[in-house]
């Protein structure tokens, strides 16, 4: 069929697609998804996810057959319409999937504190807390400010964070530096156990979000 | 089962179209569920080819409200080559499920108004007197 006669095509069906012809969605779909499909690829990055191009490509025409009136036959033809319509919808998709990435903010960290510490911690927080929005940043803290309402929980949140491994600092905010080291240990553990699980929830929420 | 990306492209949308009223693909896959079908039984359910599944998903739902449900379903069943009842069949099955899951439960007040009224008929005597306290009773009978 040659794009004359394929764009003649699409206009009877869409015409049909008008008139709530139950065949002409179907019909729709089996002739023109694969085209579709290709002129998408062909428009997108090269790089594109598979799935991605193939979630845009039947959003665009599922879409478009649930509501035909959309489109405005003067203004284009056809299959150019919906084939900006799925560039659209990937494009949405990409920003959408790096929004996400920007929110996974790696509060599991505390759990693998690198050897050369807190530089490269600093590096990645100011790098992960520079990439989020204003909004996202302050509702992130708000959460953190939730979950550790206390000042001495925050003290001991931060000295986690920044990778402290000297029990006497921990000893320090909790006020136990006159119980001998065992003792004060054994306490320091059972509180940075306690704020570490704490973090990792909170992680897992702020990410559900 | 298949990943997405092994499906055709046909396929794939027939799959997402599950997700809206308008096409035949929610009715199909919500009434092949209800009966414990596989895609094979149901096509043998309507008498078509299994290959034919996406495509037929892929129609427009014909609503059995409408003036047009008859020339609609006769339409697809023609093009399917397959037995209109058995698609009205599904169509309705499935309606009927989802009226009975969407209806709405009794609200509280209808309901304790409900149970007041069953209260006085249970209550009231053959001759339309109130019945007697059990306590009244016990002392009739001494």
């Amino acid at each position: 069929m040659s794009s004359k006669e394929k764009e003649e095509y699409a206009r009877q069906l869409h015409a049909r697609l008008i008139q709530l012809d139950p065949l002409a969605p179907a019909e729709f779909a089996v002739a023109f998804l694969d085209e579709l499909f290709r002129r998408l690829k062909a428009r997108a990055a090269s790089n594109s996810d598979e799935t991605f191009l193939r979630d845009a490509t039947t959003d665009a025409l599922l879409d478009y057959i649930q509501h035909p009136t959309k489109y405005n036959p003067k203004k284009s033809a056809l299959l150019t319409y919906l084939t900006m319509a799925a560039y659209r919808d990937l494009l949405n998709m990409f920003a959408k999937e790096k929004r996400r990435h920007r929110r996974e903010l790696p509060l599991d960290i505390v759990e693998e504190i690198p050897d050369d510490g807190n530089n490269q911690i600093e590096e990645y927080e100011n790098k992960v807390l520079d990439s989020l929005t204003a909004a996202e940043r302050a509702k992130i803290l708000s959460k953190i400010e939730e979950t550790f309402p206390g000042k001495q929980e925050r003290e001991l949140l931060d000295l986690i964070i920044h990778g402290e491994r000297k029990t006497d600092k921990y000893s320090e905010i909790l006020g136990i530096q006159n119980l001998t080291p065992d003792e004060q240990r054994k306490i320091v553990k059972r509180h940075k156990d306690r704020i570490t699980k704490r973090l990792q929830r909170l992680g897992g929420r702020v990410r559900e979000k | 089962m298949k990943n997405n990306n092994d499906l055709s492209l046909l396929q794939y949308a027939a799959k997402r179209a599950v997700q809206s009223r308008f096409f035949l693909a929610e009715s199909l896959k919500e009434f092949r569920i209800n009966r414990g079908m596989t895609e094979d039984d149901l096509a043998g359910f309507l008498g078509c080819s299994p290959e034919l599944l996406p495509k037929l998903a892929l129609c427009r739902r014909p609503d059995s409200d409408s003036p047009k449900f008859r020339v609609d379903i006769e339409r697809i069943a023609i093009a399917f080559n397959m037995q209109p009842i058995r698609l009205v069949q599904v169509i309705r099955e499935v309606d009927s499920l989802k009226a009975l899951t969407e209806a709405k439960p009794i609200n509280e007040e209808a309901h304790e108004g409900l149970l007041a009224v069953a209260r006085d008929l249970e209550g009231k005597e053959t001759d339309g007197t109130e019945p007697k306290d059990p306590s009244e009773e016990e002392e009739d009978a001494k």
